[in-house]
């Protein structure tokens, strides 16, 4: 074959496949007529042609069930909403705030059991004698009830400062400064710390001083009552118990027998109860534990937090995006604290999902500081109540929360559209 | 049939709107096919790839900002699951070493034609593919793999050539 042929078999294939010009299927033509070689070449091609046209019929006749398959997975696929979330962004306050190092869930959980209840004066002066003894000590603070397998809150004190970290978000570490009213957050994943400045709350107290506030301040008031519980076991420790109670607090504290020394606080405050375990006092501690230096190959922001700021509406811009964003639609299964930090870990996972840029991250643990800080700092007259698990976002007929705000003779009730209405208290959902 | 352009209905997704992105799936989903046999020349990998392209399609689609090249990037994303797939798979044989039986299989695929599609190189391969796929339509090809009209012949016309000779060399 020469090199015509050669090219001829270039023509061919272009003539096979329907891409050769007039012209040169002109050219073409006239040396088939005379050329055997090259006539069986096209011969060869076009019956290979045909073999391949009967083959991808056959692929194609499945293409329609194929497509119907992909069409049902779309159907039964999770959307990740992320223009919504950027349509939230657009009615989220802007602020200068660059970014939030550790997950909302981190900063409120900095300020769980660090609220004094109410002041008052010291009893049961043995079992809390090492309380005020105490330089050091180490504990576990689990929100809500014991079974429930929630995370755990390690804590380590050492005078006015605590290094607190959480079982489910291992890579998070807040180290709390109380005198000067700062937290130092810390992601030894991502190599992040930020500097949180408590804005509006009192000056706290140095943190043993409010533990004695709650366990023992109590007795100052007219109805104070301190119950002896007697001993009990609990986790395979034989351990002797007082209930210490006012009309707004309940305090009970368990303590070794022999040492008097107290190894379990229980307390209620609101509607948060707090189970603070595994005490132990006079803890030898490494002070660098809780330095409030920025580590060394550490990224450093400043947050400021104004923690007497949440309102109404930051609850419900949380209800939102706990809904919109996080939920699929669907209002969280409740929305106290500890049903928060039990969720975390799954939040902090759908956050990332959403791949937000470090600007909108911030804005949204914001909004979600705010929303939690409502519910932990709850300033309303007696309870407030949450009846929105399952409840679709937008459910205009639905009330999914209530609360009397103070000094208010209604209730304001919060519907799946998030609409509130003022209702007095006989309409109130049943 | 949704006559809505392709913008409208990715602007549309980026909203949540499944229906919408059903309809580009109508209409994208064969090339996306066509893409993935072509890439990896089996059709049960091709349902699989193209599958996940789409759903994977699904999840970024906010972060297409020019809604009228879908077609051009959802025939990207599946283009790079697939070669994701083939470093899988060349991984796993480097870790188990190739058994005879195998070997004797792709021995007597020699003799079939889809065999012989599998041995073309993957850039001929492709367009060869999608040229079948597309009702033979060269242009369309050359719009989807983003190359010129000249160079999508050629490729089709050097596949073609080279498929002949797999399948006259093995008889």
């Amino acid at each position: 074959m020469d090199s015509v042929c050669n090219k001829m078999k270039d023509y061919i294939a272009d003539m096979v496949t329907g891409t050769l010009s007039e012209e040169d299927t002109h050219i073409l033509n006239q040396h088939i007529s005379q050329c055997p070689d090259c006539r069986n070449y096209m011969q060869a091609l076009l019956e290979e042609d045909l073999l391949l046209s009967e083959l991808f019929k056959d692929i194609n006749g499945e293409m329609t069930n194929r497509q119907q398959r992909v069409l049902n997975a779309i159907e039964s696929y999770h959307l990740p909403k992320q223009k919504n979330s950027i349509s939230i962004w657009s009615i989220i306050m802007k602020s200068k705030i660059t970014k939030l190092a550790a997950a909302a869930v981190i900063i409120v959980a900095a300020f769980i059991v660090l609220y004094p209840l109410t002041h008052t004066q010291p009893t049961f002066a043995q079992v809390i004698q090492p309380i005020f003894d105490a330089q050091t000590a180490v504990f576990d603070i689990i929100i809500g009830e014991e079974e429930d397998s929630g995370p755990v809150i390690h804590d380590m004190v050492m005078g006015s400062r605590i290094r607190r970290t959480l079982s489910n978000m291992k890579s998070a570490i807040s180290i709390i400064d109380l005198e000067a009213g700062r937290i130092l957050s810390l992601d030894t994943e991502k190599k992040e710390a930020a500097y949180v400045d408590l804005k509006g709350l009192p000056s706290m107290p140095n943190y043993m001083e409010i533990l004695r506030n709650l366990i023992a301040g109590l007795q100052a008031h007219p109805e104070f009552e301190v119950e002896e519980l007697g001993e009990r076991e609990i986790a395979s420790q034989k351990l002797i118990g007082f209930r210490a109670t006012h009309p707004k607090a309940e305090i009970i504290i368990w303590a070794d027998p022999q040492t008097a020394l107290p190894v379990r606080i229980e307390q209620m405050g609101g509607q948060m109860k707090v189970i603070c375990k595994n005490v132990m006092f006079d803890v030898p501690m490494d002070e660098t534990l809780f330095s409030m230096d920025v580590p060394e190959g550490y990224t450093q922001q400043q947050v400021e937090l104004d923690l007497l700021g949440a309102t109404e509406d930051d609850f419900i811009e949380g209800l939102r995006i706990r809904a919109e964003i996080i939920g699929d639609g669907q209002f969280p299964e409740g929305v106290a604290v500890e049903d928060y930090l039990k969720q975390a870990p799954a939040i902090g996972k759908k956050i990332e999902e959403l791949g937000l840029s470090q600007e909108e991250e911030t804005e949204l643990g914001m909004k979600l500081t705010r929303h939690l800080l409502f519910i932990r700092f709850f300033k309303g007259e007696g309870e407030w109540h949450y009846a929105g698990k399952g409840v679709k976002l937008g459910d205009a007929d639905t009330a999914i929360f209530w609360y009397q705000p103070e000094d208010s003779e209604t209730y304001r009730v919060i519907y799946g559209d998030l609409s509130v209405k003022d209702v007095a208290p006989e309409d109130l959902p049943k | 049939m949704d006559d809505r352009s392709d913008e409208i209905l990715v602007a549309a997704s980026c909203e949540g709107d499944k229906d919408a992105y059903a309809v580009l799936v109508q209409r994208h989903y064969r090339h996306v096919f066509a893409m993935c046999f072509g890439t990896l020349a089996n059709v049960h990998d091709a349902e699989d790839i193209a599958q996940d392209a789409i759903l994977k399609g699904m999840s970024k689609i906010a972060e297409l900002r020019e809604g009228v090249q879908f077609g051009r990037w959802i025939l990207r994303i599946a283009g790079n699951l697939c070669i994701d797939l083939i470093r899988r798979r060349k991984r796993i044989k480097h870790l188990c070493a190739e058994s005879p039986a195998i070997a004797q299989q792709a021995i007597n695929e020699n003799h079939d034609l889809h065999g012989a599609i599998k041995k073309l190189p993957k850039e001929l391969r492709v367009p060869l593919v999608m040229y079948y796929f597309e009702n033979k339509n060269a242009k369309a090809i050359a719009e989807r793999l983003n190359i010129s009209h000249s160079g999508a012949c050629q490729k089709i016309r050097s596949a073609r050539q080279q498929l002949h000779e797999l399948l006259t060399c093995a008889t």
